[in-house]
């Protein structure tokens, strides 16, 4: 019995080594030499930052290399030059970089690299006073795929027969299609990311997001594996305009902290930051100065759907998910300042309000009821939901992870669709001038319903080159709606459907409607050419509704 | 024993009235939103006249006063409406298009609550019946919630009708309300259809409105609704020269792409412009037009 007993201990212990972070008697320290600093985390990783501009040029763990030798790892596209200095207190290194070329970046950017005395962790920090030239804020680290080749399925473009669209969008000789911009989770849905080989992982945590930008539905990369022989890149972005459709936080804000992880291959969890509060980096509001908001409830929810409040004003973003159970929710360490608070039904908008956030005491908020939940309206008939996306449409819940032309969806055509009758999976979730137009429904009204008017509600999630739905009834057109406001970039083809919601209504008179049944087309238009079948004017469903 | 019946009979009559209520109140939410409401107003109502509160068993009289001590009871138990059930009701009597109804739960409510009331039980209103609802807002004394109730009456008003919305405000007397109401429906009206208010614009006298309007019908459309010959004749009829300049640079940058021949044409001949205008456009890149 002792010797069970014996091995229990035995066993609990080998486990509980397990779960400590990982740690060695590395020497804990850094070293300036060569015109660069090396930093020993005492652990397994050691890292050198270049004096000049801040680029990452090594990274070692268990001493073999991970980074590109050629291109190096950096914020934006690299700062040109910089003055980087270090500094060293008890178990933390931090590693300041200061642009200096403002060609690169307009207004001097900071970027942090921090250590922890036995961590094999790189936390790091931006402070911001200007966007980047490049216009883009990211950190790329830039790994030798051949070290670390097992990364994300849906962007490893290793083995494809060329690009399909752009020049980062690749084909596959399987039919199917690959880039940077798929598999990308949901801000709200951020944790850890990366790629892992032999013996080997990197991982992005990506920390705060409450300097980026486009609240809680956006998408941006976060991998690229380029193929054998290049790089595994692993990106924590910050801004970018990919289908953006808030305006960048950049003025003087601090975007972090988050960290790259390395491991032995395991995927670690999302390590404590907190401590980077006694560091002193500029732009860093400790808890101290941050309040909190409390929703006691939210009424008239539809309880299937998630709720989500979001938060937003020119220097800062957050959002919570409301409680299943009476729609309750409490958000924290937000910086002070009065926010658009905004409550979201899936993914759309049906409660717009302020909220003032002072620092140290919270802000209370009695049960909201929503106002503005087009599902509440009575119709003759519905496709879909509200819920802005298009998620329960044909090929709407995989377009975040492939090219529309991917051999995994489903073939894009005209469609046929009739009311009663067709399942809502059949029902396009996007509607490409060049590729599956139109979309036709049939449906069935009485005398009564035919003899009045109506209104028609066609819901959109965002549009391409302004897109918007122009709809003929039993041969009667109707009139042609303008272009909502949309982000300029692709969208649908970059794996999203995350636009603004717009909700285009169409007066029919009662002299375009039957007895029986009526046919309707839905067809994009657009002033603006299309460049190929799937980038033509387009725009994605949300619901689509003909009132009482 | 005859206490005893007296007992008997008004027990049972509280029951039908509790039967009734509920049968009928069944009826009621099945003919709106039941994924919505049904439980939880079920359970509002009986809590409202459930026979261990004699005060709303005995106030059944009018739909108003059953509204009101329903209110009443859960207020009693749930001052801030944390569980969201006064809240459902305010809904109901909306979803009913019960707004005279609403509007008097709105003064049973605690002052922190009223704003947002007045908030739901506006933009309800106006999304049906506009022209009652801007006639309710009379009842408003409190400048600060007449302000809040004018918005989210605009705001419903605009989601089912900027027409209607934009007839409205570009009557009311010159004022912020004016000008919010006239702003909002423009917006609106230039998504859902421009070729109506472009027809209404032509009704207006030439001024802000017009310049207004006019600037975003052209900003919100291209090809699809009208060709650049025809957006070009809005921007000139534009009085205020920063709308004027803005729309001119936003049409001829479409019409360079799709035929830039009779874009340079129109700047070469339209009287508008002046020569120096006309010479920087005509001797530099679409990009760079003011």
């Amino acid at each position: 019995m002792p010797s069970v007993k014996a091995s229990i201990l035995t066993s609990c212990l080998a486990a509980a080594t397990l779960l400590l972070p990982a740690r060695s008697e590395a020497a804990f320290g850094v070293t300036s030499s060569g015109g660069f600093y090396t930093v020993d985390t005492g652990s397994h990783l050691v890292f050198k930052i270049r004096q000049s501009d801040g680029s990452m040029t090594s990274c070692k763990y268990n001493g073999t290399e991970l980074n590109d030798q050629s291109k190096f790892s950096q914020i934006a596209s690299g700062l040109g030059s910089a003055t980087v200095t270090s500094t060293t207190s008890g178990n933390f290194i931090t590693i300041k970089c200061v642009s200096t070329d403002t060609g690169v970046v307009p207004t001097p950017l900071t970027h942090y690299y921090i250590a922890q005395n036995g961590f094999d962790n790189i936390y790091m920090a931006t402070y911001v006073t200007s966007e980047p030239s490049v216009g883009e804020l990211r950190y790329i680290f830039r790994g030798q795929y051949n070290v670390i080749p097992n990364g994300p399925a849906p962007s490893n473009n290793n083995g494809n027969t060329g690009a399909i669209e752009s020049s980062d969008v690749f084909g596959h000789s399987n039919g199917q299609t690959s880039s940077k911009y798929y598999g990308n989770e949901q801000a709200r849905n951020l944790t850890v990311k990366g790629a892992t080989g032999s013996g080997v992982g990197v991982f992005v945590a990506f920390g705060n997001r409450e300097s980026s930008s486009g609240g809680p539905f956006f998408r941006d990369i976060e991998n690229q594996g380029d193929g054998s022989g290049s790089d595994q890149e692993i990106y924590n972005y910050m801004n970018s305009g990919h289908n953006q459709t808030e305006a960048y936080r950049v003025s003087n804000v601090l975007h972090g902290p988050y960290a790259y992880c390395f491991t032995s291959g395991g995927t670690p969890s999302v390590p404590d930051m907190s401590f980077i509060a006694n560091l002193g980096l500029t732009g860093y509001v400790n808890s101290a100065g941050r309040g909190r908001l409390v929703l006691n409830g939210i009424a008239g929810r539809d309880t299937s759907y998630t709720y989500t409040v979001g938060f937003a004003n020119s220097t800062a973003q957050y959002w919570v998910t409301a409680s299943s159970g009476n729609g309750s929710c409490e958000c924290f360490n937000m910086k002070p300042g009065t926010y658009t608070m905004t409550i979201y039904k899936g993914e759309l908008a049906v409660w717009t309000g302020n909220a003032t956030i002072t620092a140290g005491n919270p802000t209370t908020f009695n049960t909201i009821t929503v106002t503005g939940d087009p599902s509440t309206t009575s119709t003759i008939w519905r496709i879909g939901n509200w819920d802005g996306t298009p998620l329960e449409f044909m090929n709407g819940s995989i377009l975040y992870n492939m090219h529309p032309s991917d051999v995994r969806m489903t073939h894009w055509a005209p469609t046929t669709f009739t009311v009663g009758s067709s399942s809502t999976s059949s029902f396009p979730s996007v509607q490409f001038r060049g590729t599956n137009t139109p979309t036709t429904v049939k449906f069935n009204l009485t005398s009564t319903q035919a003899g009045a008017a109506h209104n028609l509600k066609i819901g959109i999630t965002g549009a391409y080159n302004n897109g918007r739905p122009s709809v003929v009834i039993n041969g009667h057109a109707l009139s042609n709606p303008g272009a909502s406001s949309q982000p300029s970039s692709r969208s649908f083809t970059i794996g999203t459907y995350r636009g603004n919601n717009t909700t285009f209504t169409y007066s029919i008179p009662a002299a375009d409607f039957v007895t029986g049944q009526n046919t309707m087309t839905i067809s994009p238009i657009s002033g603006s050419g299309d460049l190929g079948p799937f980038l033509s004017a387009a725009f994605g469903y949300d619901c689509v509704e003909l009132d009482n | 024993m005859q206490n005893r019946n007296l007992i008997l009979i008004a027990a049972g009559a509280v029951c039908v009235s509790v039967v009734a209520t509920h049968f009928l109140i069944s009826k009621t939410t099945k003919r709106s939103t039941p994924q919505l409401l049904t439980v939880k107003n079920l359970q509002a109502v009986e809590k409202a006249v459930s026979p261990m509160n004699p005060e709303a068993a005995d106030t059944l009289a009018s739909p108003s006063d059953k509204a009101m001590a329903q209110l009443r009871n859960l207020l009693a138990h749930d001052p801030g409406d944390q569980n969201g059930h006064a809240a459902e009701l305010l809904n109901q009597q909306c979803q009913e298009g019960q707004f005279q109804i609403a509007l008097k739960l709105v003064d049973a409510v605690p002052r922190e609550m009223r704003a947002d009331w007045l908030a739901i039980v506006f933009n309800r209103w106006a999304q049906t019946e506009p022209t009652n609802a801007m006639q309710a807002l009379d009842t408003i004394s409190d400048p600060n919630e007449r302000a809040g109730a004018f918005q989210a009456a605009v705001s419903g008003w605009n989601s089912s009708d900027p027409s209607g919305l934009a007839n409205y405000a570009v009557n009311l007397t010159a004022s912020d309300e004016r000008d919010y109401a006239l702003t909002a429906a423009l917006q609106n009206w230039s998504l859902q259809d421009p070729t109506a208010l472009a027809a209404w614009l032509n009704t207006l006298p030439r001024g802000t409105e017009f310049d207004a309007g006019a600037a975003l019908m052209i900003a919100k459309t291209d090809g699809a609704n009208r060709s650049p010959e025809l957006a070009m004749k809005w921007v000139e009829n534009i009085g205020n020269p920063q709308l004027k300049q803005n729309s001119f640079a936003r049409v001829l940058s479409e019409w360079l792409q799709t035929d830039s021949t009779a874009a340079k044409q129109y700047v070469a001949t339209a009287d508008w412009l002046d020569d120096s205008t006309r010479a920087k456009i005509l001797g530099t890149s679409p990009l760079n037009t003011p």
